[in-house]
C-alpha cells in the first residue's frame, strides 16, 4: 500500500518541484551569462539608484535637446517631481533649464535663486552653467543664455 | 450468428461469421475506460512537469523583478546602464534580454513620457542590438510634433540624451 502512494507522491509532487527547480536553475544560468546582469549585479544600493534613474534622466535630455516648450515644462517638472532633495545638483540644473527657456524675467529670476538654494557652486558659475545648458538645447526657446545672465546694459 | 472472437487489443475483440470475415469489433467497456483515463493522466503529467520547467525557468531568466542569486540587478537598472554607456558589445542573446527588460521599463512608465521612452529608445538602438532606428526615430519624433526631426537632429539627440 506505501509504494504506490510513494511512487505517486514522487511522480506528482518531487518530481515537477524538481523540475521546477532545474528551470530555475536553467534560468539564473542564462541571467549570469548576460553581460548587463554581469555589469549591474555587484552595484552598491546607492550605484544601483543611480542606473535607475538614468532612463528618466536620458528622456530629460532627449526633451531638452529638441522637444517643444510644452514638453520640456512637462518632463522637467516631473523629474523636480522625481529627484530627492539630496540630489541636489540634479535638481539644480533641472530648475536652470527652467529658467533658460522661461520667458517671463521674474519667472526665471525665480528659478535661479532655486537653482542657487539647490547647489550653492552652480550658483558661483551660473552664466557658465546656463551656457553648457544651453548649447545642449538645439532648438529655441532655451538655446540661447538669457540676457538677465550675460551681464551688463547696452550703452 | 457470430462464430468466432479474436481478441485484437487490451479491452477489444473482433467478432467474425463462419465464413471468418469481421461482422464488428466489440469494446469491453469496462476495460478501456481505465485505459482512456490513463491517457489523459499521463497527458496531465505532462502538462505538469512541461509548466513547472516553464514556470521556473521563466521566473529567473525573464522574471520582472530580477531573481538572478538576490542581487541588484534589475530591469530598469539594466536599460539605465546600456543608456549611460556609449558603446556596449555583447551578444545577440544579451540584447533580446534586454529588449525585454527595456518592455518591462516601459510597462511601468509614466504614460505621458512613453512616446519620448520609445524616441530614446529607438535612437539609442535598444531593441535593435545597439543599432539605431532612424526610421521608427523619426516617426516618434514627428509624432511628439517637436520642432525638428531631421537626421542630424536625431543623431545629436542620441548623443546628448546620454545621461
Amino acid at each position: 500500500m506505501r509504494s504506490p502512494r510513494l511512487a505517486s507522491l514522487a511522480t506528482w509532487g518531487a518530481g515537477p518541484l524538481l523540475v521546477l527547480a532545474l528551470g530555475a536553475a536553467l534560468g539564473r544560468s542564462r541571467q549570469e551569462r548576460n553581460p548587463f546582469v554581469e555589469a549591474t549585479a555587484a552595484l552598491s544600493e546607492a550605484e544601483r539608484k543611480q542606473l535607475e534613474s538614468a532612463p528618466a534622466l536620458a528622456i530629460a535630455n532627449a526633451t531638452w535637446a529638441l522637444g517643444d516648450l510644452e514638453s520640456v515644462k512637462r518632463v522637467l517638472k516631473a523629474e523636480l517631481d522625481r529627484l530627492p532633495d539630496s540630489e541636489g545638483h540634479a535638481r539644480a540644473r533641472t530648475t536652470l533649464r527652467m529658467a533658460i527657456a522661461d520667458d517671463n524675467p521674474d519667472g526665471q529670476a525665480a528659478l535661479f535663486a532655486l537653482t542657487c538654494t539647490y547647489d550653492e557652486r552652480m550658483c558661483g558659475q551660473l552664466r557658465e552653467a546656463a551656457q553648457r545648458e544651453a548649447r545642449d538645447r538645439l532648438v529655441p526657446p532655451g538655446n540661447a543664455v538669457p540676457l538677465s545672465l550675460l551681464g551688463g546694459h547696452p550703452r | 450468428m457470430l462464430h468466432g472472437a479474436t481478441r485484437v487489443g487490451r479491452a477489444a475483440f473482433r467478432a467474425c461469421d463462419p465464413d471468418g470475415r469481421v461482422r464488428r469489433t466489440v469494446v469491453d467497456a469496462k476495460k478501456s475506460q481505465p485505459r482512456r483515463g490513463a491517457g489523459v493522466r499521463r497527458g496531465a503529467l505532462v502538462a505538469l512537469y512541461l509548466g513547472a520547467g516553464a514556470l521556473g525557468y521563466g521566473m529567473t531568466a525573464w522574471g520582472p523583478a530580477n531573481a538572478a542569486g538576490g542581487s541588484g540587478s534589475t530591469p530598469l537598472s539594466r536599460v539605465g546602464y546600456a543608456l549611460r554607456e556609449e558603446r556596449v558589445s555583447v551578444s545577440p542573446e544579451a540584447w533580446t534580454a534586454l529588449g525585454e527588460d527595456v518592455e518591462v521599463v516601459r510597462s511601468t512608465w509614466n504614460p505621458e513620457q512613453l512616446p519620448i521612452y520609445d524616441l530614446v529608445v529607438a535612437v539609442r538602438g535598444l531593441k535593435h542590438g545597439g543599432t539605431p532606428d532612424w526610421v521608427e526615430a523619426e516617426r516618434l519624433c514627428r509624432q511628439l510634433s517637436w520642432p525638428r526631426c531631421d537626421r542630424p537632429a536625431l543623431e545629436a539627440l542620441k548623443q546628448r540624451s546620454r545621461p
